[in-house]
């Protein structure tokens, strides 16, 4: 009697135990800053809290240069021109669709597909001078852009100059086959590229990039660098088969080295200095913070071409005015996360649980506090979930980057700062179960080859090979659970 | 013959659509109780009437175009001009109808062959700003632009709408702006008094010998083909929201119809016009940015027209009230009606700012009418004290803060409008 009375008062405690450990606040994916939308116009919120009109007209005014496009110069609005010579789109919305993310070009088998609109091709050589060497392992440049095309293939241009090149992609389909037989579909993709009237280099890697998701950039500017830096493993001393490197990057801003938070490579300090750089790489708009417009020497008629500084009023030597660039910073900042649907239905729970167990998050961390912030008081001190861990991680063979034959390069070479081919920065997951709600055309992973979250997951490999391999492994019913999770974050 | 007759009716319609703007008309509060179906059916037939109106007026503004083509005078560029104004204030209006993505993303409304959302379309009849160098000359290159390129593909709609739309809206060179800036030119005059003032005799033909500009038949041709295309984006536009496609499957009137969101939806691009296309996008970056041109009709300087009839189309959206271009006033089940049903207080604060903003934004559009008008470029270099510069920031600042009104109606309507469905993948 006694025995018995001790292991229903042991069961009864242990559910109670469970209980109290879900986290009641988890659907607030951002904190006070989540928004309740489960529209395509999910993203486009600004953060909860923000009060104010004087706040509200600083991130609508950065929506409008976000959105809008910018004319070539020297067009009448002033303010607003300054498009190219060379650049892949011309308003940052077009690629960022409805602030998410883009999409990798859909391709029959056999057919080449050439939607290059809302991503792009990076360039950096791999046979460089000991002395470049020595400077990207010291942060100071990220690397060495091809002689070609620059370290951006730039597929469009204004009238009257060439365009870099032409890209497209095929695709190979494979079937992947979990132990109960499932069979999912997955396209791998090849890249096709041919530069105009010059070649491209044959030790330059190239990297293909997706236009990234907008939401919670300021809270993942926030989150605490010890923290980040703490997890690193870079020689996996715990032998647990996850290194984790933290990439460190040139701060224009601050003349110095700094840790990189933004980009599928980490290879941007901070918002301010990311918008500087698209504005700059993917729409040819000089800033304050890189003043020269992107032509190569042998490029003529880029370098003729006229370039959109200052405006009608001001006098600056740079096409985006600071105050520009201030309020799209101000707007990138304060794109807020939507709240999670369903956190706490049953499935999404054992879902969780199974995420847990197989050890996604030991590089998908969930949850921070973010730092206080004077700047940016909406988005300081919030209890955030975005289930990253900030770090770069060797993704295995498979989603190593390339040369211009789309042969893989050895993976350990430096594409990116300290980044290497094979390495990505573990990408947050808030907002992904509403990305293909915001646009429908919207794809996975840095190159956009998952058309859905699970093809994202089954692409995993190195330091997440072993993960993955459970993964296949998984009952349809957790396996359901898994994606039941994924999709309401 | 035919052509002055409908010039001398555009005009005449001048005369009325200016007394219009001056009548700030108190909304009478429905007697019966007001659905959610009957104000949305009411909302079919105000965007009906607000796109029928705006063909009309392009279909007049086409017929100035020709008449200015077959005899290039003076008289008939102004009156090409002012057929442009005229336009200008239906689709304004209409322009409310433009944030639908949210219920026609995955609407599949494609299958009907038709139109599939306000908003993609709207890339080719409105985009703004505009690429004018890619159309024209500008001021430091004679040869630039489409119309400069001598051996050039032919001008056709196939060809404008394949540069339009090179990589989504690269180089725009279709729609409003694009006959605007045909007709005017640039405005060289910064935040002085004066719009853009092209020549005439660009429209001459090359063989005339008066061409004053190089490529005249070339630049003939495009304003002939862009006009052209308006009127046909207008017209399929037109044919989605009649009483027949309302009850069709496909149309966007019929999804509008019978999507469970179409409340919501109507409040949340009430919102988006109000507080940050009109607020922020058209008005306070120009105000505040001191860039002229930063301004919506920045050619004809014709500014203040777009934003004020801009804050009509909110108006007509919550009191369910549209006045036709012949002066007919429909009316019908309102957004007001229902609001003021459920919670008489949320609604007369929204009325009552929608007054007080009227009130500034008439201060504004008055000055562009008047004799010596003071046009919203030049407001944007008047000193901060100056009374219409006052108006405009005011206008600015009661638009926005107009936000916490719709948190009060999306509060109020949340169980109707935003009950979320589902797990929302």
């Amino acid at each position: 009697m006694k025995k018995i009375s001790l292991s229903l008062f042991a069961l009864f405690s242990v559910s109670c135990l469970a209980a109290e450990n879900i986290d009641k606040q988890q659907h607030l994916s951002a904190g006070e800053t989540s928004v309740k939308s489960t529209y395509s116009s999910a993203f486009s919120s600004h953060s909860a809290n923000i009060k104010g009109a004087k706040n509200i007209l600083k991130f609508n005014g950065g929506n409008k240069f976000f959105e809008e496009p910018w004319a070539q110069s020297a067009g009448s609005v002033s303010s607003q021109d300054g498009l190219g010579p060379l650049f892949n789109n011309n308003a940052c919305q077009d690629c960022h669709i409805r602030d998410g993310r883009g999409h990798a070009s859909q391709a029959e088998i056999g057919k080449q597909g050439t939607d290059f609109n809302s991503m792009l091709l990076r360039a950096s050589k791999s046979q460089i001078t000991a002395e470049q060497k020595s400077a990207i392992q010291q942060s100071l440049i990220a690397n060495v852009a091809d002689s070609c095309i620059g370290g951006q293939l730039q597929h469009q241009a204004n009238f009257g100059v060439a365009e870099e090149a032409n890209q497209a992609v095929s695709y190979e389909y494979l079937t992947v086959k979990f132990t109960d037989g499932f069979a999912v579909e997955l396209r791998k993709p090849t890249w096709h590229v041919k530069a105009n009237g010059c070649e491209i280099e044959e030790d330059t890697v190239l990297s293909a990039r997706v236009a990234p998701q907008m939401i919670g950039l300021g809270l993942i500017a926030l989150i605490d660098e010890q923290q980040i830096v703490a997890k690193q493993d870079i020689e996996d001393s715990n032998n647990d088969g996850i290194s984790g490197r933290a990439n460190y990057v040139w701060s224009v801003a601050d003349e110095d080295i700094k840790l990189g938070r933004f980009g599928w490579k980490a290879g941007q300090p901070t918002i301010r200095q990311q918008s500087a750089g698209a504005f700059l790489g993917d729409m040819g708009l000089t800033s304050e913070l890189f003043q020269t417009e992107n032509c190569l020497p042998h490029q003529q008629d880029c370098k003729s071409s006229p370039n959109g500084n200052g405006d009608m009023v001001s006098e600056y030597n740079y096409e985006v005015s600071t105050k520009v660039l201030d309020k799209v910073t101000f707007y990138s900042n304060h794109l807020s996360v939507p709240q999670r649907r369903n956190a706490y239905a049953s499935n999404v729970l054992a879902g969780k649980k199974v995420f847990n167990d197989i050890g996604c998050n030991q590089c998908h961390t969930e949850s921070y506090t973010t730092m206080p912030s004077t700047d940016f008081p909406a988005l300081s001190e919030q209890k955030i979930y975005p289930y990253t861990d900030m770090l770069l991680h060797d993704m295995g063979l498979e989603l190593t980057d390339f040369d211009k034959h789309s042969q893989f390069v050895k993976g350990d070479t430096q594409v990116e700062f300290l980044a290497q081919a094979n390495e990505w920065r573990t990408a947050p997951l808030w907002g992904i179960g509403l990305a293909q709600t915001v646009d429908p055309k919207a794809t996975f992973l840095h190159d956009g080859r998952a058309r859905s979250i699970l093809e994202a997951v089954l692409w995993h490999g190195g330091e997440a090979e072993s993960q993955k391999q459970t993964v296949l492994t998984l009952s349809q019913s957790e396996r359901d659970n898994l994606l039941s999770f994924l999709k309401d974050l | 013959m035919l052509n002055k007759k409908i010039i001398a009716a555009a005009l005449s319609t001048a005369v009325v659509l200016t007394a219009c703007a001056d009548q700030a008309e108190d909304h009478q509060p429905a007697t019966i109780a007001v659905t959610e179906q009957d104000v949305k059916d009411n909302y079919i037939i105000m965007a009906h009437a607000a796109y029928t109106d705006s063909l009309t007026t392009a279909l007049t503004l086409q017929a100035t175009v020709e008449t200015l083509l077959a005899d290039p005078t003076e008289q008939n560029l102004d009156h090409a001009k002012e057929a442009y104004k005229l336009a200008r204030v239906p689709y304004q209006q209409s322009e409310i109808l433009r944030w639908d993505t949210d219920i026609t993303i995955n609407a599949s409304l494609d299958k009907d062959g038709g139109l599939n959302s306000v908003d993609e379309w709207e890339g080719q009849v409105n985009a703004w700003p505009l690429d004018e160098q890619a159309i024209d000359y500008v001021q430091g290159n004679d040869n630039s632009g489409i119309i400069n390129q001598k051996n050039g593909a032919e001008i056709t709609s196939d060809y404008l709408i394949a540069q339009n739309g090179v990589g989504g809206e690269a180089n725009v060179t279709t729609g409003y702006h694009a006959i605007e800036f045909l007709l005017w030119g640039q405005d060289l005059n910064g935040t002085k008094a004066g719009a853009g003032k092209r020549s005439v005799n660009d429209f001459q033909t090359d063989a005339s010998g008066q061409c004053s500009a190089s490529n005249c038949d070339r630049r003939r041709v495009y304003l002939d083909v862009v006009t052209q295309l308006l009127v046909d984006d207008l017209t399929a536009m037109t044919a989605e929201w009649t009483a027949q496609a309302a009850n069709t499957k496909g149309t966007l009137a019929n999804n509008f119809k019978t999507s469970a969101d179409g409340i919501r939806y109507m409040l949340f691009a009430m919102k988006a016009m109000a507080t940050d296309e009109l607020a922020s996008a058209r008005m306070n970056e120009g105000l505040e940015g001191l860039d002229p041109e930063q301004e919506h009709d920045c050619f004809s300087d014709l500014s203040h027209v777009a934003i004020y009839y801009n804050l009509q189309s909110v108006r007509n959206a919550f009191y369910g009230h549209y006045h036709t271009i012949d002066g007919e006033l429909i009316t019908g089940a309102s957004l007001a009606d229902f609001i003021n049903q459920k919670n008489p207080t949320v609604y007369k604060e929204f009325d009552e700012a929608l007054n007080a903003i009227e009130k500034n934004m008439l201060v504004v559009y008055n000055a562009g009418e008047q004799a010596d008008p003071i046009r919203f470029d030049q407001i944007i270099g008047q000193a901060d004290d100056a009374a219409e510069k006052q108006a405009a920031f005011a206008a600015v600042y009661q638009l926005v803060e107009l936000q916490s009104s719709f948190n009060s109606v999306e509060e109020l309507l949340s169980l109707q409008a935003l009950t979320l469905s589902g797990s929302g993948d």
